[in-house]
Formats: structure tokens, C-alpha cells, sequence
């Protein structure tokens, strides 16, 4: 599994992310001052970083820039409070490969990791499956349990994500993000509008509940197989 | 000159022109004065001069002149006269001049007119002497008739005296009258400045009393009051967006604490902890939402914002925001129609535009009950971009349509516990749509329904000046 190097000032934060990191099956070192940190991207053998950008005594960026200097390639997602557009650029121009704003779902952050550490496996396949539920992408049709369902545009990109993303939990904003390409989320219910309109059509009576709502945080497609 | 105040300045200077005018008018008065004066003695000798000349021609033989002489002019107030031969001798004088001579007047020559001079004789001061040369019975006598100058002296002096004294003195009075009035006049800028200290946060319903409202300081306290009730205005204003944000952010902190504390008392079940979890990471959500919409506030106050400037097909944008929205108000049943869509372009941040329509939307849709139709228009009107949302729903009471695009007003306080902000949605709107030049208002009636118009210009541009912040984000 990866191992994270996870670089914090708030030791409650700090404490969480480990925990949930962990449990998530990474392997997790924490450093809270960027020297901390500096020192330990340097020393111990790490897959990838996640950076507090306000740290004592040396700033995240500061850090960020000196572990690129110094070679140092691994993928580095950046934690910050500021979320002005330039302070953004700035981080992305240091050499950051992602970042999220806080305060930040648990799941998106998960998510975000998973796409620095993807290898374009299983990203491109032409038939998604879950449960008895069957994506053909070839044909643009689906199926479940032998039955064609009849679904929106809109709705087949939905179901599309949420089986790529199959047993993890994505965020409303995740998927205003990324099915509607509203890059500041959608204000409005319309998500989960979809959702509950999708999942008439994917949970007729009889079968199997596959689309969960992960109350506060968004939607999990399970698959049960 | 530049620490005094107002008031000694103006007393300075009206006391500088008055010393001045008073010195002028002095001067002129004295010399006009003394010139007269000075006419009046020379008239006196040319009538003396005249009665001796007539003496002089009546007399065929020097005896009877100097008989006649002496009778008339030995004793002659005010006047003396010495009456020389051609040689110089004495031919006639009056007793006083016995002892003195007026000789150093020059007689002038034959038929010339009589010569005025006026000449300091020793002790005897300053005289005024006339001059003149006649035949005489037997030779030519020169006549010389002298008046002293000491009267004359004495009342220029006099004159002179008079104003050196009641000169500084009508000055002196004339200044304390002008610094009496010019505090008067300035009394009530004193009044104001009074005013204008006491009034302080806390007591932002004082005004300055207007005596005059015509006059200039009594327009200045106007505009100043004016002012005042503006600024009492906007301190009310903060007043209620302090307290309202209070409100808002401390509602879900209390009930988080309140439910941890609670279920920290003693020990639940599994089922119950994550119950009670999920209701704190709603309400973090809810505060994360706040959070996020007065911060874009606060950017957008401040020109913060990096609004990015790009051509926004507005058909394209219009569309793909009601095809969205179409699913909730389906849901709802409630028809939602894309009316008018011509084919426009607008410059602007297509993300925070966006926002604004799903905003303006889903508000529709909420306040529309189910069967309930809403518009959507957009047309081109005089160079700008029309954009109509007209909805059949409950509509706005006339009494809250002035407030409804302010920070947290809520037309129905009761829908507090709504998941979709705190009643800062239309405030944003608003925010984004001024920033990009435009306008928006709603007209409603109750039960009616409202109806939204957004104007955008087509050659739009942000009204915030561009801050190194924004070039750089757009570069």
C-alpha cells in the first residue's frame, strides 16, 4: 500500500487524517512544523505528500519549493485555508500536483489520492459492472438483471461516475465537479434531484439497493458482489 | 498667521484695512485742512495788501502817506507791515516790528503780482509774509505785509493731535466690534463642532441644530446631518449584519455542543453516536456554507474578487442552467420553460453567472407550489442583455421586497433551519451581478407570483478595478 507523509500543524487534524488515512489502508508518517516535514520527505521513503500550506517556522510553499529543488518527484496534494485564486496558482506554480480548500470532505480527500496514485488502470474499460448491474459503453445501454434501463443523458453520466468510483464515497461536490462540470458545486439541490431519479430507475422493486446517500458527505454505489 | 483661529484672523485683518483707511482718510483731511487754512491768511494779506496799495495811490506826498499810514495800520490786529523806499531804507512799520524786520522777503519786480512767502523770522516763529512793489508818491516803496503762522500752527497741530488720539481709539473700538462679530458669526460653527463631538456610535441619533437653513452654516449643518443619518443608516445596517451573523453562526455551534454534551452524559449505543455525528457534520456543513458565501462576499466587497473575464455565450449558459433545474422542478411539479433564448454573447465569469441563475432558480422553484409554471426570457434591449424569471408562486409581501437582496434577510424567519444557506443566496446574486456592471430587481405580488429581471450589459465589464491580484489570475 502507499505510504503518506502528512504534514499538519493542528495536532486534532492531524490525529484525524492519520486515522482515517489508516484505516484506509495507508501507511501514515505526520510531521507538524514544515522542518518536520522537510526533513522526513528527505529521509524516509514516501509515495506522495499531503502539505498544510500555514506551518511554523517554514511555510508549506517554502517546503514544497525546496523539495522540488532538491528532486524530490513524488505526487504532493497541498491542504490550505486560503482559497483565493492565486493562492492556488501560487501553490500549483510551486510545484503541487493538487489541492483542497478547508474545511474539505474526508471522502474527496481520499479521492484526490486516489487519482495522484491512479495508473490508468481500469480507467478506460468498456463495461462497468456492480452487482447485477451491467455499463456497456459500446452500445451506451444498461442493464440490470437482464432488463434495459431507460436513462437520461445526464443520468448515465451520474451512474458512469459513481461505478468508477464504485465502493467509495464521492461527494455533492465531487459530482457537481465532475458529471455537471460546475467547478464551484452547484447551490441547489438539482444533484440530488438526479439521484433520486436515477435510482427509481436502477432500484425497481425486487432488486437490491446498490446507490447509498452517506448522510452530510454524498453518495456510495456499493457493490455487493 | 496660519495658528490663529478664524475668528482672530478675521479680526486681524478687518482691524489692518480700517488702520489704513483711518491713516488715509487722516492725511487727506490734514492737508486739505491746513491748504485751506493757509488761503484763508494769504486772502486776509491780499486784502491788507490791497487797503495799504490804495493809501499808497491816494497820496500825492510821502508826510501825508505816513500819517494816513500810521493812523490806519499802526495798530493792526493780527497783521504788521514795513514799508521800505528804493534804497532799502525804512519808510513805514508798525510798532511790533521795531525791532524786527520783514526784509528778507524779496519785493517782486514792477507790475509783477504780489509774492507770497512763508518764512521762519528768528524767535518769532514762522510767518506768512506778502510781497509787492509800488510807485510811491515821490520813489517806488516796496509794501511787505507779514501775518505769523502761529495760530495757523497751533490748530494743524491741533487737527493733527485730534487724530493721532481718536484714531487708535476708533480703531480699538472698531476691532473689538469686529472680533465681537466675528465670534458671533462663527458661534455657530462652534455649536457644530460641539455637536459633531458628542456624536459617537453610540449616539448617532444627535443633529446639529439649524438656526438658518438658508444661510451658509446653516446649509453646512444640513449637509452635515445629512451626512450623519447616512452614516447612522449604515451603522444600523452593520448593526443588524453583525447580530444576523451572530445568529447564523452561533446557532450550529450551539447545537452541535448541545448534542455532544448531551450525549456525552452517559454512554449510547453505537446507532445513537452515529446519529449524533451525522447532525454535527450537517451542521459543519451548513457553517462551511456560510463560511464560503461571506467570504465571497467579503472578496467582492473589497475587489478582491479574481473575476475572470471571458466571452459567455449567454443561450448556451441560459439553457444548460434551466435543463439542470428542469429535473428539480420536475420533481416538484412544477413546470419550468426557457421562453425567449436568442443567440447573445456577454463578457464575464461564467462560473459566478451560472451561480447566479441556479440561485435565482432554485429560489423560484422553492417558493412555487406544485402545478405552478416559471419563465424564463432572455432578450436583447438596448445594448443590454434582458434576463426575465417570472414564477406563479406565493410571491414576496410588499413590506420585505426592499430587504430581500440583504445580508441574511429572510422574508419567512421560520425557514432558518434551511439547508441551502443562511439568506445570503440573493445577496450574492446581487454582488455578482453589480460586479459585472449589470442590475437586478424583483417586482412580486402575493399570491401572484414574482418576477426577477437581470440586466446584464452586452459589452460588459467588472466595475472593480482591476487589482494586480486580478491580472495576475486572468494572466
Amino acid at each position: 500500500m502507499h505510504r503518506l507523509l502528512v504534514v499538519e500543524d493542528q495536532k486534532r487534524l492531524l490525529a484525524s487524517l492519520r486515522q482515517g488515512l489508516e484505516e484506509e489502508g495507508y501507511e501514515v508518517a505526520t510531521a507538524s512544523t514544515g522542518e518536520e516535514g522537510y526533513f522526513l520527505a528527505t529521509t524516509e521513503p514516501c509515495d506522495g505528500v499531503v502539505l498544510d500550506l500555514m506551518l511554523p517556522k517554514r511555510d508549506g510553499l517554502q517546503v514544497l519549493k525546496e523539495l522540488r529543488s532538491h528532486g524530490f518527484t513524488k505526487p504532493v496534494l497541498i491542504l490550505t485555508s486560503r482559497d483565493a485564486v492565486e493562492d492556488r496558482v501560487a501553490g500549483l506554480d510551486a510545484g503541487a500536483d493538487d489541492y483542497l480548500v478547508k474545511p474539505f470532505a474526508f471522502a474527496e480527500l481520499l479521492a484526490r489520492l486516489r487519482a495522484l496514485f491512479r495508473r490508468n488502470v481500469g480507467d478506460r474499460e468498456l463495461v462497468l459492472r456492480a452487482d447485477d448491474l451491467e455499463m456497456d459503453f459500446l452500445e451506451r445501454r444498461v442493464v440490470r438483471d437482464g432488463v434495459e434501463l431507460d436513462l437520461s443523458k445526464r443520468e448515465f453520466e451520474l451512474l458512469e461516475y459513481l461505478l468508477r468510483h464504485k465502493n467509495q464515497t464521492v461527494t455533492r461536490d465531487m459530482i457537481g465537479r465532475d458529471v455537471w462540470n460546475e467547478p464551484d458545486g452547484l447551490w441547489t439541490n438539482v444533484i440530488d434531484v438526479c439521484v433520486n431519479a436515477l435510482r427509481k430507475k436502477v432500484e425497481q422493486p425486487g432488486h437490491r439497493q446498490i446507490i447509498q446517500t452517506v448522510r452530510g458527505v454524498g453518495y456510495v454505489l456499493r457493490d455487493h458482489q | 498667521m496660519k495658528r490663529l483661529s478664524i475668528r482672530w484672523k478675521l479680526t486681524l485683518w478687518y482691524g489692518g484695512v480700517l488702520a489704513v483707511v483711518l491713516t488715509l482718510f487722516s492725511a487727506v483731511v490734514y492737508t486739505v485742512m491746513s491748504h485751506q487754512l493757509m488761503e484763508r491768511i494769504d486772502q486776509g494779506l491780499n486784502e491788507e495788501l490791497a487797503d495799504v496799495l490804495s493809501e499808497v495811490h491816494r497820496h500825492q506826498d510821502s508826510a501825508s502817506l505816513l500819517e494816513w499810514l500810521n493812523r490806519r495800520f499802526a495798530h493792526h490786529e493780527g497783521f504788521d507791515f514795513e514799508i521800505t523806499d528804493s534804497n532799502g531804507e525804512r519808510f513805514f512799520a508798525n510798532p511790533r516790528l521795531i525791532e524786527q524786520s520783514l526784509s528778507f522777503a524779496d519785493a517782486s519786480e514792477g507790475n509783477s503780482p504780489p509774492r507770497f512767502e512763508t518764512l521762519s523770522i528768528g524767535a518769532a516763529g514762522r510767518w506768512r509774509i506778502v510781497a509787492v512793489q509800488d510807485t510811491g508818491p515821490s520813489s517806488p516803496l516796496t509794501v511787505k505785509i507779514g501775518r505769523s503762522l502761529a495760530t495757523f500752527e497751533h490748530e494743524t497741530r491741533e487737527l493733527l493731535f485730534t487724530f493721532l488720539l481718536t484714531g487708535p481709539i476708533t480703531l480699538l473700538i472698531a476691532v473689538s466690534g469686529g472680533y465681537f462679530l466675528a465670534r458671533r458669526a462663527l458661534n455657530p460653527v462652534h455649536a457644530i463642532t460641539q455637536t459633531a463631538k458628542r456624536i459617537s456610535v453610540q449616539q448617532l441619533s444627535e443633529r446639529i441644530s439649524v438656526n438658518n437653513p438658508t444661510d451658509e452654516l446653516g446649509i453646512l449643518a444640513e449637509t452635515l446631518n445629512e451626512m450623519i443619518e447616512r452614516l447612522e443608516r449604515s451603522f444600523q445596517e452593520m448593526r443588524r449584519f453583525t447580530a444576523d451573523a451572530a445568529h447564523e453562526l452561533r446557532t450550529p455551534l450551539a447545537v452541535m455542543r448541545n448534542d455532544v454534551e448531551v450525549t456525552l452524559r452517559s454512554s449510547r449505543s453505537g446507532e445513537e453516536y452515529c446519529r449524533v455525528l451525522e447532525n454535527v457534520l450537517d451542521e459543519t456543513n451548513r457553517l462551511t456554507t456560510m463560511a464560503d458565501q461571506l467570504l465571497f462576499l467579503c472578496r467582492q466587497d473589497a475587489g478582491l474578487q479574481a473575476n475572470r473575464q471571458e466571452s459567455i455565450p449567454m443561450d448556451d449558459l441560459l439553457e444548460g442552467v434551466v435543463v439542470n433545474m428542469q429535473l428539480v422542478a420536475g420533481e416538484k411539479g412544477v413546470s419550468l420553460k426557457l421562453v425567449a433564448n436568442p443567440s447573445h454573447s456577454i463578457m464575464g465569469d461564467p462560473r459566478q453567472l451560472r451561480s447566479v441563475f441556479y440561485n435565482l432558480l432554485d429560489n423560484a422553484i422553492k417558493y412555487t407550489p406544485a402545478s405552478g409554471a416559471i419563465s424564463v426570457t432572455s432578450k436583447a434591449d438596448n445594448g443590454q442583455l434582458v434576463v426575465v424569471i417570472a414564477d406563479t408562486g406565493i410571491g414576496i409581501p410588499e413590506e420585505h421586497l426592499a430587504k430581500i437582496f440583504d445580508r441574511f434577510y429572510r422574508v419567512d424567519p421560520a425557514r432558518s433551519g434551511d439547508e441551502n444557506g443562511a439568506g445570503l443566496g440573493l445577496s450574492i446574486c446581487q454582488s455578482v451581478i453589480r460586479g459585472m456592471a449589470g442590475d437586478i430587481h424583483v417586482v412580486s405580488s402575493v399570491e401572484q407570483g414574482t418576477t426577477i429581471t437581470v440586466r446584464l450589459p452586452q459589452q460588459s465589464f467588472t466595475s472593480h478595478t482591476p487589482s494586480p491580484d486580478n491580472a495576475k489570475a486572468q494572466s
